[in-house]
This record gives C-alpha cells, sequence and structure tokens, in this order.
C-alpha cells in the first residue's frame, strides 16, 4: 500500500519535471527563433543607424545619397561655416553618405586648405568619431571605412596643421610647436536629463572655465571673478539655447581650442569655442509655431515689411536671414507661447561676448568676433555691432554701425546661402581681455 | 509676519557652481510647490548658497516668473521673496547681485510684454 502512494507520488513528480523541462526547452527555441527572425530583418545599415546618431542624422536631413559617396573629399581653402558655407556644406554631404553606405576608402585632402574654424574641425571629429565608436559592436561584422587625411601641402601653414593635430586627424610626427602655444578642449556633449541634479550644461560650463584657467598657466593667471562670471554666463546661455532648440531633445555637442601664439600680444589669449545642436534652424523653428505664436510673429512680420521698403539693387535680404535677426532681440522666442517669460536666451551671451572682449587698442588690433551659422544663414557680431542700450529698457542688436534697428543691417554680417545646414553653430573666436584675469596667488 | 527659508543649493546642479537652464528652474519651481507659497502670506528669505558663481536669467525666470506675473509687480515680489546672498567675499557678493538685477529686468520687460524690436 505504501509502496503503491509512493510510486503514485514519484511518478507525479516526474510528469511535472517533465512538463517543466519540455515548456523551458519550447520557450528557449521560440526566443532564439523570435531573436533570429528580427536579425534577419536588421540591416547593417540600420545597426550603424543605432550607434552613430550624428552620421545618420546628418546623412538624412542633408538629403544626402549614395551619389553623394566619394573617395576623396576635397577640403576648401576656407574650412569654415562662415567663409565658404556652401563648400562645408557639401564636404558633409559627402561625408556623411561615403560613411553611412560603407565606402571602401574615404581620403579627407586637405592640401589646399588655408585656414580652418573650430566649428567644422570639431563637426568633423563628431562624425568619425561616432562612426569608428559603432564598427566592432551588433553581431554582424559592419564593414569598415579606411579614413585617411591628406595634409595641407603647404607646411609653413601652422594653424591648419595645429588644428589637424589637436583633432588628431593628422599626426606630424617631426611638428613642434615653435610657434606658440595651443590647448584643447575635449568635445562635451550633453542633454535635458528630466533634473535639475543632472544639469550637464552647468557642468560643461564649468570645464570651459578650468579649461581657460588651464591655458593661462603658463602666464601664472586664471580668471578673475567678474571673467568666470561672464564666461561662465556666456557658455551657460549657449548650451541653455542649444539644449532647448534641438530636435527631440537631441545632444548638443561644445568644443575649443586655445592660442597662444608668438604673433598675438603677450597678454592675449584667443579662445576658440563652438557649440553645435542639430535640429531645426531659428527660422524654422520660429515658423513651426507661427500659430501659436502669432503675436510675436506679427512684430517681426511688421519690422520685415518696414526693412523691405528699404531695399535696393545693392542691399536685399532674405526673410530667413532679417528673421534670424530680429529672434536674437529680447522678448523674441518661437517659444513665447508656452512661457510667456521666454525671448531671453541669445542676447545674455550676446552681451556677455561683448563684455569678454578687449575695448582697448588691442581690442582694435585683434577683433573678436562672435558667429551664428543656422539653416541657409551665417550671422556675425563683433565690437563694431554689439548690442546696444544698456541705459534702456531692451538691448538691442541691429548689425548696423548705426545702432538702428530701424535700418538695414551691414551685409558683411548678415548672408544667406543656396546650401542648407541642418542645426545651429554658435562660435566664437574671443581674445580674452587682460582686465578679465588676475594674476595666480602662490 | 511669518517667515521662511528657501535654500537653492540642491537646485545648482551636482558638481555646479551655477544657476542655469529654464527646465531646471521649472522643476525647482514644482519641486518647491511655489504655486502654493505665492498666495500664502508667508515671507521667504531666499538663499543663494556659497561658492555660487552664476545665476542665470532662464533659471530664475523658469524658478520665479509665474509669481512674479501672480503678484503683478517685481515690487512686490521683492517683498514676497526676499534674496540673501550667503557669499562673504565682496567681489562675488557684488558680482551675484548684479546677476540678480540683470534678472530681475528681464522679468519686467517680460510683464509689460515689450520686445527690443518694438516701434
Amino acid at each position: 500500500m505504501e509502496d503503491k502512494g509512493r510510486n503514485e507520488i514519484v511518478r507525479r513528480q516526474k510528469t511535472i519535471e517533465e512538463k517543466v523541462y519540455r515548456q523551458r526547452r519550447c520557450h528557449k527555441s521560440r526566443l532564439l527563433s523570435w531573436k533570429q527572425r528580427s536579425l534577419s530583418k536588421i540591416q547593417p545599415s540600420i545597426q550603424v543607424w543605432k550607434d552613430t546618431r550624428s552620421v545618420s542624422l546628418l546623412y538624412k536631413i542633408l538629403s544626402s545619397s549614395k551619389e553623394h559617396c566619394t573617395d576623396i573629399i576635397k577640403i576648401p581653402k576656407r574650412f569654415s561655416f562662415y567663409d565658404s558655407h556652401n563648400d562645408c556644406v557639401s564636404v558633409f554631404t559627402q561625408l556623411a553618405a561615403s560613411l553611412y553606405h560603407h565606402s571602401k576608402e574615404v581620403c579627407i585632402d586637405f592640401s589646399e586648405c588655408e585656414d580652418i574654424s573650430v566649428s567644422t574641425m570639431t563637426l568633423l571629429y563628431i562624425l568619425i568619431r561616432d562612426f569608428r565608436a559603432s564598427l566592432g559592436k551588433g553581431k554582424k561584422k559592419i564593414k569598415s571605412t579606411k579614413l585617411t587625411v591628406k595634409p595641407p601641402s603647404k607646411t609653413d601653414d601652422l594653424r591648419v596643421m595645429k588644428y589637424l593635430k589637436i583633432f588628431d586627424f593628422y599626426d606630424y610626427k617631426d611638428f613642434t610647436d615653435n610657434d606658440g602655444e595651443f590647448l584643447k578642449l575635449p568635445v562635451l556633449s550633453g542633454k535635458f536629463r528630466g533634473s535639475y541634479v543632472e544639469n550637464r550644461k552647468a557642468t560643461a560650463a564649468k570645464q570651459i572655465v578650468e579649461f581657460i584657467n588651464q591655458s593661462y598657466r603658463p602666464a601664472n593667471k586664471i580668471l578673475s571673478p567678474k571673467g568666470r562670471n561672464l564666461f561662465e554666463g556666456l557658455t551657460n546661455e549657449m548650451l541653455n539655447n542649444a539644449e532647448d532648440h534641438s530636435i527631440k531633445n537631441e545632444t548638443w555637442y561644445v568644443s575649443g581650442v586655445t592660442f597662444h601664439d608668438s604673433n598675438i600680444e603677450a597678454d592675449l589669449l584667443e579662445l576658440n569655442l563652438t557649440i553645435l545642436n542639430f535640429g531645426d534652424s531659428f527660422f524654422e523653428g520660429f515658423e513651426r509655431t507661427k500659430r501659436e505664436n502669432a503675436a510675436n510673429y506679427q512684430k517681426l512680420e511688421k519690422l520685415l515689411e518696414h526693412h523691405q521698403k528699404q531695399f535696393s539693387l545693392r542691399k536685399r535680404f532674405e526673410k530667413e536671414s532679417l528673421f534670424t535677426l530680429y529672434m536674437l532681440n529680447e522678448g523674441i522666442s518661437r517659444l513665447k507661447y508656452e512661457d510667456a517669460s521666454r525671448g531671453n536666451g541669445t542676447m545674455p551671451f550676446l552681451k556677455a561676448f561683448s563684455d569678454l572682449e578687449d575695448k582697448g587698442p588691442q581690442g582694435k588690433k585683434y577683433r573678436s568676433v562672435l558667429k551664428i551659422i543656422t539653416g541657409h544663414t551665417t550671422l556675425s557680431c563683433d565690437s563694431d555691432v554689439v548690442p546696444y542700450g544698456e541705459d534702456e529698457k531692451h538691448l538691442r542688436i541691429s548689425l548696423n554701425k548705426e545702432q538702428d534697428f530701424l535700418k538695414l543691417p551691414e551685409p558683411q554680417y548678415l548672408q544667406y546661402h543656396s546650401k542648407y545646414f541642418p542645426g545651429s553653430f554658435i562660435e566664437c573666436k574671443v581674445f580674452l581681455n587682460k582686465n578679465l584675469v588676475d594674476q595666480k596667488n602662490g | 509676519m511669518d517667515k521662511q527659508t528657501i535654500n537653492l543649493l540642491k537646485y545648482r546642479g551636482q558638481g555646479s557652481t551655477a544657476f542655469t537652464g529654464r527646465s531646471e528652474g521649472r522643476l525647482a519651481r514644482t519641486d518647491l510647490k511655489l504655486d502654493e507659497k505665492d498666495a500664502d502670506g508667508v515671507i521667504y528669505e531666499v538663499i543663494i548658497p556659497k561658492n555660487t558663481t552664476s545665476i542665470n536669467s532662464s533659471f530664475f525666470l523658469g524658478l520665479f516668473y509665474p509669481s512674479i506675473k501672480k503678484l503683478c509687480s517685481i515690487e512686490k515680489f521683492d517683498e514676497k521673496y526676499v534674496f540673501v546672498i550667503e557669499e562673504e567675499d565682496q567681489e562675488w557678493k557684488s558680482i551675484l547681485e548684479k546677476n540678480l538685477a540683470e534678472c530681475r529686468r528681464r522679468a519686467h520687460n517680460e510683464l509689460n510684454q515689450t520686445t527690443g524690436i518694438d516701434f
């Protein structure tokens, strides 16, 4: 009797164990087949897309295609969006296409390049870094594109050589910086984290201040409290702007280089700083919200009508470019309908920029300049056209020497280009005012 | 009248010495429940902690503009929210006071709904 009972228990246990075994076996094979099915549908390029957002973003927004793939990407003489906007857009269209379609080999040819900006080098660096980081990831082996750099043919072009070395594009084995000193800020990036604790912008601004102090170390100087406050103000506001206006909370990037060349006065440090975000241009963002933002939009249209009456054959501007200028003024924001206190983002950094530069005799010799590259428009601001109106209620920017926003801007400060850049660069070259620097104690 | 303290230290961000970011200002406002505090008849001392190196208007407006709007003027806002800068270094204190003055100027312009291109 007891044996029967015991056998029954054992039999039941065996049955249960078999069921569990069969279930697990089936479950595993179901999973595998689901995984196998999914992987078979994923093409290498989409896997790459997941890991190289910057490449794929640029590729899609620039409407790049396989036709733009090339073995040699020719860098223009002036590799700067401000000076050669269309040529630079072409360079990045070709690069995005070549990386996206895994061209066998791409040579980035700097042989004719004589001048470089920190923003184009930063963008180049980001794309190549992201692409290289994606290689080797994922189960399927992704083809590698062989990337080479052809250096400038004129070896006395030190500034170009320095930039290539700074961004690790070309290792000049016998290159020594005889001309002066340079220092690079590593490319920083961030996005809104949904928390005041993880405020990446403030940390990035602090790193930039440390970077400037490091640049002054050979002279045993550091930024004064006023200098630090101005600089943090400038970079924080620029980063706020980049974060607020990126598409779908995309990443912003910051990079910088300081130079202390022997042909610059001993007390001056040349700081080149750039902040980049992909997304709508200033104008596009504003156009998207024109219905919700009707009151603001009408003010811009009213000013546009006033300016259009002053157009001549020699002096005329596109709507996008003029709107970009108007939007820099206080109280104007595409997000005004969401938050009535919006419209104070860009003027603070323009004001901080003007406070940073040297207004003395050296300032005339070494001119600081702030550039905004957004969509089809490039805009620049130097000491002749900085914001004005400190004694009035509002600071204004007009980009003319008369400091009158009702008059047209000067054409050299506001330009429209046929090719489009999908995002915004804010780039500044500042010759730091020695009054903002203190001697270091100890 | 009752007096209470609001310390902004935790809203400065980890490892940061600056108050920046409109979104961060708004999050701080929610955390502090300022919507309730605006109407409660209490005077608040707003502490700007030591080692603060900048107060950006974006943060200030994200945090306080709804209060300024509710109270209808900067003057009434200043009576209700009294700023205290903990910094002892006079140079830094003066710089931060200028930052706050700039924040107030912007808030004032927004309250009046004026822009830099009005004509």
